[in-house]
């Protein structure tokens, strides 16, 4: 068995907002999760439904209401400043925006350049072959004409991989990819996840990816990878991906399922798209007890205003939902 | 093809700036049918929203209509008078450019927004008759009157606000409603509802649709012809079944190959390499010829003609001939 490089223990979230910090936001619900070394685990939802909040407090970016964070076994909270230091760039974080997080007057050699003489990650002498190498993998290259070229020079791609680089520069075993190809444009998406997936198998590196298209996610963690359905700040479904994409038993999964557009213009006039009771996102605060999803579920009952807890639907699957047994057999095309 | 009610002829558009003229849309053609739902669709930048300005003559400050004619109705409308354009702008083509959500006037009601655009066309309705209308329509798009109706736009999400703008566009039942990116900043499940309902006011309705949108899987779901921007130019056209089966033109079939859908089995998506091109400096020839696998020397010194392949496609490509079959791959 691999071990678990992050885990999060029962950890919530409460945003404190308005007149003074009067009105408080449950932007996470008892989430736990244990990521092992090596795995590829996507995680999927709308805005506004707390995967940043979730990628952040997993980086340690932020700081959790309740719960603990693991990291590689140990309890952040109980970690002296040494070896914080020392796993700390062992967890790195890419941002949505590749065009705010990288400095713009650096050039790219210095861009990677930085972080590895900062952290020691190799002798001075071996920097310049450490960072050709590294843009070899994300495939800026030919890696001389790259090199002192500025962040400017690229696209929303080029500067995604270049983001890329930076995080791996520090030789990590935990990726946390917020969103990465939001903002970049669909001819350049699918390659941005390819590269992913290769980093993944090629280096080991655990790869937990941030999403909000389900498309994009099958397509990085299908076969050996995990999905995570998050709405409302809870977990409402989890397993292997195939297995839910095949057999989704949330009410929500399943919507955001058959919403997804398919590119065959025959075979999506067939497709099933369920109307909802409620277009809007649920408000949450840190006394709701109810189903994040109850107002615009077609199957609630009184029992849903109890929330479910995550059931065991097989080894590879979860579900949150009080009455997943009882749902119409999925099917997406007529 | 049915008759067409808009045609647009060799229309070139382009921006004023100070390191020089950003050639954003380049001798276009389109002819629009009757009923029909198009999609234009290309990347950010590629001159989708530049098209549809020009086409309803809103471009910005900067932006100056080069050549070409766009005919309604058999009319040139880029040489009608001020006052003829108003009238038929909204009353016949009704448009929502991209982003217009945040054009919601945040100090206005939403019922106020209705009456304002009925006063602003000289159109006799009374108070209680636009707010009936405005019901009618509010529902139509499936929000609440009730409350909607009072309510101020920032008490509105934004799949709301696009599904006001909607039922705004539809106020004196349009022949024509344009819709720049109505679904791009929204999430998929609203996404999907707005789709919904586009398709079910396409069905109900006599009205001639055009959107835009960055993403062909959703033209697949909603579109019953295709209209391919890359660069400025249209590089394809055809109706939706034709294109997803066959697309002719490289970047057309990279765009099918890059999407990353819930059906996409082991052929694995693949996306295009290389960037879209800049519009301040493009590359000569055939804007794609930099990312094209199967460029030749004519690629790069010559824009190919949008040349007819059959009936309902067309294609801008070398490696096509006129009316003849495909060239060998
Ligand atoms: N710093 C913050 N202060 C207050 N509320 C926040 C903050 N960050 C996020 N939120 C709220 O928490 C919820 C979850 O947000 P987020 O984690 O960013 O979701 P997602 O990434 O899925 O869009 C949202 O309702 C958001 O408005
Ligand atoms: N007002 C403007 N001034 C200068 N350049 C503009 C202006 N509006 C758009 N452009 C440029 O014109 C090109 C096409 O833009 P646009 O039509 O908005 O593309 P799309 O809608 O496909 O994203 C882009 O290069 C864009 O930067
Ligand atoms: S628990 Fe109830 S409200 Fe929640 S998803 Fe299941 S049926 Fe719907
Ligand atoms: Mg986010
Ligand atoms: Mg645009």
């Amino acid at each position: 068995m691999n071990s678990s490089v992050l885990e999060l223990k029962n950890v919530s979230k409460i945003y404190s907002i308005g007149l003074f910090n009067k009105v408080k936001k449950l932007a996470l619900d008892d989430v736990s999760l244990n990521i092992k070394k090596g795995e590829k685990i996507a995680i999927i939802g709308e805005s506004g439904m707390g995967k940043s909040t979730l990628a952040k407090i997993m980086c340690d970016l932020e700081t959790p209401s309740k719960g603990e964070v693991y990291w590689f076994g140990e309890n952040l909270s109980k970690l002296n400043s040494k070896e914080y230091k020392k796993m700390r760039i062992k967890v790195q974080y890419v941002h949505q925006d590749p065009y705010a997080s990288l400095h713009p007057s650096k050039d790219i050699f210095s861009i990677l350049k930085d972080p590895i003489l900062f952290n020691r990650i190799c002798e001075r002498h071996e920097v310049k072959e450490k960072v050709e190498e590294l843009l070899e993998l994300v495939g800026l290259t030919p890696t001389n004409y790259f090199l002192n070229k500025y962040p400017h020079h690229l696209s929303g791609g080029g500067r995604q991989r270049l983001a890329i680089a930076r995080a791996l520069s520090v030789n990590p075993e935990i990726l946390v990819a917020d969103e990465p190809i939001s903002m970049i444009d669909m001819s350049l998406r699918a390659s941005i996840i390819k590269l992913l997936k290769d980093i993944n198998s090629k280096l080991n590196i655990s790869i937990i990816l941030i999403l909000h298209d389900i498309g994009a996610a099958k397509y990085f963690a299908e076969g050996d990878g995990k999905l995570i359905v998050i709405y409302g700040g809870k977990i409402v479904e989890f397993g292997s991906c195939d297995e839910i994409i095949n057999n989704p038993k949330h009410p929500y999964t399943r919507v955001l399922i058959s919403s997804t557009a398919v590119p065959d213009p025959e075979l999506s006039k067939r497709k099933i798209v369920e109307e909802l009771k409620s277009y809007e996102p649920p408000k949450r605060t840190p006394e709701s007890q109810e189903c994040p999803f109850i107002h615009a579920c077609n199957y609630s009952k009184d029992i849903c205003l109890k929330g479910p807890g995550l059931e065991k639907v097989n080894d590879l699957h979860f579900v949150s939902c009080h009455r997943y047994k009882e749902l119409p057999n999925w099917k997406l095309f007529n | 093809m049915m008759k067409a009610l808009l045609k647009v002829e060799n229309l070139s558009a382009h921006y004023i700036v100070k390191e020089g003229t950003i050639k954003a849309a380049n001798n276009i053609n389109l002819e629009i049918a009757e009923n029909s739902v198009t999609a234009v669709v290309g990347e950010s930048a590629s001159g989708k929203s530049t098209l549809i300005e020009a086409i309803t003559m809103s471009l910005p400050p900067n932006g100056r209509i080069s050549s070409g004619k766009v005919f309604y109705k058999d009319n040139d409308i880029l040489k009608s008078d001020y006052e003829h354009l108003r009238k038929i702008r909204w009353t016949e083509i009704a448009y929502v450019p991209q982003a217009a959500q945040q054009s919601l006037n945040p100090t206005m009601k939403v019922i106020d927004h209705f009456v304002d655009t009925v006063k602003s066309h000289n159109i006799k309705w009374s108070n209680h008759e636009i707010r009936e209308r405005a019901s009618e329509l509010l529902k139509l798009v499936r929000l609440e009157p009730g409350t909607v109706l009072d309510s101020f736009p920032n008490q509105l999400s934004g799949g709301m606000k696009q599904r006001v703008l909607i039922a705004l566009a539809l106020l004196f039942d349009p022949k024509i409603l344009i819709l720049d990116e109505p679904t791009s900043a929204l999430d998929v499940i609203t996404q999907a509802h707005i789709v919904k309902l586009l398709k079910e006011i396409k069905k109900n309705r006599d009205i001639t649709i055009i959107f835009i949108t960055h993403d062909i899987a959703i033209a697949a779901e909603l579109a019953d012809y295709i209209v391919v921007i890359y660069g400025g130019h249209v590089i394809e056209k055809a109706d939706t079944i034709k294109i997803f089966k066959e697309p002719k033109h490289p970047y057309t079939k990279g765009l099918i190959n890059s999407i990353m859908s819930i059906l996409s089995k082991d052929d694995e998506p693949k996306g295009i390499k290389g960037d879209p091109p800049s519009l301040l400096n493009p590359p000569p020839g055939c804007k794609f010829h930099p990312r094209c696998q199967f460029a030749s020397e004519i690629c790069k010194k010559e824009v190919p003609d949008l040349i007819k392949l059959d009936d309902s496609s067309k294609v801008a490509c070398f490696l096509y001939k006129s009316a003849g079959g495909d060239v060998d791959e």
